[in-house]
């Protein structure tokens, strides 16, 4: 069970790689909302994909026919919600799976699991291996095989670097017109072109930014961008996690959310927070103040950084 | 680098196989199962790569496979002590590795099918003692 969203749905990736690795002979599904299903079409550790739209009420009855004509032996809850340990009941498995109620979002949720697990480490993809573990996975595979995607919307000619500022709720977001400044020093310094994603539904809100390229696209199209992106600006939201997933080099710019727990995964991108910045998962609808420390000249400086160490590797990127 | 980008397609491996064969710098190819990828499966390529190089795979089908060749891809595409990787193609492997110098060919299907069948072993072990 991981439903979703994006950056979720990749950080649950190597825990299920080694959860099918250990248990070759089982049959792996996934429980998914379709709009997050591309993530994980073609994932050759995954044996069949359940799609479920949860907002119609004739959805839950069908995935309770479907669940329980099935017999599933094991349930594994990587999300810890009421929409996710509604699903694990309804499957009816002998055992259900889930982190101990101290680290779910919504504490009812694990009354719903027979094993809860207290996973000891910090970052989201080590916890989901944790529970992985527990429920049988006797290898740890920091593998995330995501699909190639498919060119959607304008990219740049040559090489350019990619953002997609409005991911994730408000407090998150780093000021829009940081990204214009950031767009001048590229295509002064190195001339690289900066790109800003967003869905087709989101251009309004990035048209008044001055020197960036818009790609509008949907989820295959940002994983097709980001595969071809020399580097990324990301802040905590989805696109930072794929791009992580993918090994794109890039910096990662984080304010309310703590980068130990929620960080880009895999030492590919440098991370940049404000000291000022005080942790706290509340869904903010306003910018948070520590985001406005990180202007976009230590952005640009430390971009260049983790350009200039690819470069300096045997092979580049 | 994303380590997905070192699975290559058949076309492509066997182009880059033909130029070494037509005198490009050698490269050492390894063919086998990796049905699941073990330890001792990274290790023997660690120990090629140390000898002579990263060497090149192909992914070859054992009977009765456990995991499917795309996931096996990914898991030893993933390893820092492989060059790239590719799936064996329906036909024509036997032809090609057939003009392959001995010196530069590592055939490990009969070892993987013991590495494998211990592996199952220990699982049978492992689950009836659950």
């Amino acid at each position: 069970m991981r439903l979703g969203s994006l950056g979720d749905v990749i950080h649950a990736l190597p825990a299920v790689a080694s959860l099918k690795h250990s248990l070759p002979r089982a049959h792996l599904a996934w429980l998914i909302e379709p709009r997050w299903a591309p993530l994980v079409a073609g994932n050759p550790f995954v044996d069949e994909l359940i799609l479920f739209d949860r907002s119609r009420l004739r959805n839950w009855i069908e995935l309770w026919r479907r669940l329980g004509a099935a017999r599933f032996d094991t349930v594994v809850d990587f999300q810890g919600l009421i929409k996710s340990a509604l699903p694990a009941l309804m499957a009816r498995p002998e055992r259900i799976f889930g982190f101990h109620a101290s680290q779910v979002r919504e504490r009812a949720a694990a009354l719903a699991y027979s094993h809860r697990v207290l996973a000891r480490s910090a970052h989201v993809v080590e916890r989901n291996l944790e529970l992985a573990a527990a429920a049988g996975a006797s290898f740890s595979l920091k593998v995330f095989p995501l699909p190639e995607g498919r060119p959607e919307g304008s990219l740049p000619e040559g090489d350019f670097i990619l953002a997609s500022p409005l991911g994730g709720w408000a407090a998150k977001q780093w000021p829009l017109d940081y990204y214009g400044e950031l767009a001048r020093l590229l295509e002064q310094g190195p001339r690289l072109r900066l790109v800003l994603n967003a869905a087709p539904h989101q251009a309004a809100a990035l048209a008044g930014i001055d020197g960036v390229h818009l790609h509008l696209s949907a989820l295959e199209g940002l994983i097709w961008a980001t595969r071809r992106a020399a580097a990324v600006v990301g802040i905590d939201s989805g696109p930072l996690h794929l791009a992580a997933a993918l090994a794109k080099p890039g910096v990662a710019i984080f304010g309310p959310t703590d980068p130990q727990r929620n960080g880009p995964y895999g030492g590919s991108m440098t991370v940049l927070r404000s000291p000022a910045a005080r942790t706290s998962y509340k869904r903010r609808s306003r910018l948070e103040a520590s985001m406005k420390d990180i202007t976009p000249e230590r952005v640009f400086d430390e971009l260049m950084a983790r350009l200039a160490l690819v470069a300096r590797r045997p092979g580049g990127a | 680098m994303d380590t997905r980008e070192k699975i290559l397609s058949w076309h492509e491996a066997a182009g880059r196989i033909e130029r070494q064969l037509a005198g490009a710098p050698p490269l050492r190819l390894v063919t086998g199962h990796f049905d699941p990828l073990l330890v001792a499966h990274a290790r023997a390529l660690e120990e090629i790569a140390a000898s002579d190089g990263r060497p090149a795979v192909i992914i070859t089908e054992p009977p009765d496979p456990l995991l499917p060749a795309e996931a096996r891809a990914v898991l030893v595409a993933a390893l820092a002590a492989v060059e790239w990787v590719t799936l064996a193609p329906a036909s024509g492997l036997a032809e090609l590795l057939d003009r392959i110098p001995r010196t530069r060919l590592v055939r490990t299907e009969a070892d993987h099918l013991a590495i494998r069948a211990e592996f199952m072993r220990r699982v049978r072990a492992r689950h009836s003692t659950a």
